[in-house]
């Protein structure tokens, strides 16, 4: 432990050095700003900068990289390799951004039975019974079938066709379309709760199955939404207008 | 305890987005005390639910950290919640494997490090520190440190941001946030997805877009050297 006199010297020297400190600075008038000052000086803004470069330098998730790093809520590589891609560059492409709770309050909202297909699946079709649905779609890649991230499957009873729908399970956007099964799902579905009033029916979302069965697929699929099928979905822009 | 139905329900529909974690009660005489930790993408925060015998519960405190403590109608029972908060917080970081990243072992009932991972890179350069992870109380500080306000959409980088956390007392809660404005519009702030840490995740315009409407949007410029201790640029 110091001496107290020399605790207090070393006190008093610091307090004239931060004095001498602030009178030598030629800066002092500007960067002090006088009280009031709506703008900021010179000085502020160099720090300012000096604050910005470091937090991009000490930020954990470096420039660009944080597509390949996403996991957890928004991470939807549950439906396959390219489906994260996917969707940012449907996001990107359409100028969608994650919805703020104002717009989900101004967007109709629906009961829907969320379900998983997958090109492993023992009716997957090539080419597929729907794909004259696919022509003019939302995807320029040329597969006729359909796209992780960004496919999903509806009744157009329920939901017109090409409509923008967001599900929240997934923090997904997609273009309603149809795998041509829609009329069989109606039928086997219309006792369920989806097919309600305030029901979209069945919304059956692609995953590309990779090395996994069609079964290991659902249940994955299951496993990220909720052990529960049923689910909810927002009719952004119900036809499809909103691509203009 | 078991938690009562209507308990459950008023956190769910409060944020229907979040993912809902019960971390414990507390018990006082004629109040049960109820806490939760919501996350949603790259927020989180802690919700306290008041539920008073034979009365309908409601939402008593809700934000990325309930520290500072606010007061209560019951005074008396202030300082000993608090601590029992603390306690549930800290056996819940613990279980989750998350203890504080940087620091001191009196940041452990911390479940946001929204503020800490400002301050790790601000008070280096400029001397300034919150020492909070609320967001209500980092725009109190902002708004009486050494501090210039300015417009948004006109904000500098280096900035601080904040959306301050709004909550009814039966829901909604509109979790807030804070963080740092890099270059080119880019925001950097701490990401529950990521353990809290600082990432780039926001740019300002779908901030704006996310958190203006419900918690409203407020950024300041740290006044240079106003500690003296600044850096010479």
């Amino acid at each position: 432990m110091k001496p107290r006199g020399l605790r207090t010297f070393g006190a008093l020297f610091l307090t004239m050095c931060l004095f001498l400190l602030g009178c030598d600075d030629e800066d002092t008038a500007e960067s002090g700003a006088p009280s009031g000052s709506s703008q900021p000086s010179q000085s502020d803004l160099d720090q300012g900068m000096t604050i910005a470069r470091q937090a991009g330098t000490g930020a954990a998730i470096p420039e660009g990289g944080s597509n390949s790093l996403l996991s957890g809520y928004n991470d939807l590589g549950v439906l396959g390799g390219g489906a994260n891609q996917n969707q940012q560059a449907f996001r990107q492409r359409f100028s969608l951004s994650d919805p703020t709770q104002e717009q989900l309050a101004q967007w109709e909202e629906y009961d829907a039975r969320l379900t998983a297909y997958s090109n492993k699946d023992a009716d997957w079709q090539y080419p597929t019974a729907a794909s004259a649905n696919w022509i003019g779609t939302t995807w320029t890649n040329g597969d006729p079938l359909a796209v992780e991230g960004t496919t999903v499957a509806v009744d157009f009873n329920r939901i017109p066709r090409g409509s923008l729908i967001y599900i929240p399970a997934l923090d997904m956007y997609a273009e309603a379309n149809d795998t041509g099964a829609t009329e069989m799902w109606a039928q086997s579905d219309a006792n369920q709760s989806d097919y309600g009033a305030t029901g979209a029916g069945r919304v059956d979302v692609y995953n590309l199955a990779g090395d996994r069965s069609s079964s290991q697929v659902e249940k994955n699929f299951q496993n990220r939404v909720g052990n529960d099928e049923y689910g909810q979905i927002y009719v952004v822009y119900k036809g499809p207008g909103w691509k203009k | 305890m078991m938690i009562p139905s209507a308990v459950t329900t008023l956190v769910q529909r409060a944020d229907p987005q979040a993912n809902v974690e019960y971390c414990g009660s507390v018990s006082t005489n004629r109040v049960d005390y109820y806490l939760f930790v919501l996350t949603r993408k790259e927020l989180t925060g802690v919700v306290l639910v008041r539920h008073p015998t034979g009365k309908a519960p409601g939402i008593a405190d809700a934000d990325t950290s309930l520290f500072p403590f606010r007061d209560f109608p019951e005074h008396s029972v202030a300082q000993p919640l608090q601590e029992a908060i603390e306690e549930l917080l800290s056996r819940r970081n613990l279980r989750n494997h998350r203890p504080a990243r940087q620091g001191a072992s009196h940041q452990t009932q911390e479940i946001s490090a929204v503020g800490r991972d400002i301050d790790h890179v601000v008070y280096p350069i400029s001397g300034f520190r919150l020492r909070a992870d609320s967001t209500q109380e980092i725009l109190r500080l902002l708004r009486t440190g050494p501090t210039l306000s300015v417009d948004p959409k006109n904000a500098p980088p280096g900035s601080i941001i904040v959306s301050p956390t709004q909550f009814y007392n039966n829901g909604p809660i509109f979790l807030g946030h804070a963080g740092i404005l890099g270059s080119g519009g880019s925001i950097y702030s701490a990401d529950a997805r990521y353990g809290g840490a600082l990432t780039k995740n926001f740019t300002l315009s779908n901030w704006l877009r996310r958190f203006s409407g419900t918690n409203g949007t407020y950024t300041f410029v740290i006044r240079a050297r106003f500690y003296g201790n600044a850096r010479r640029l």
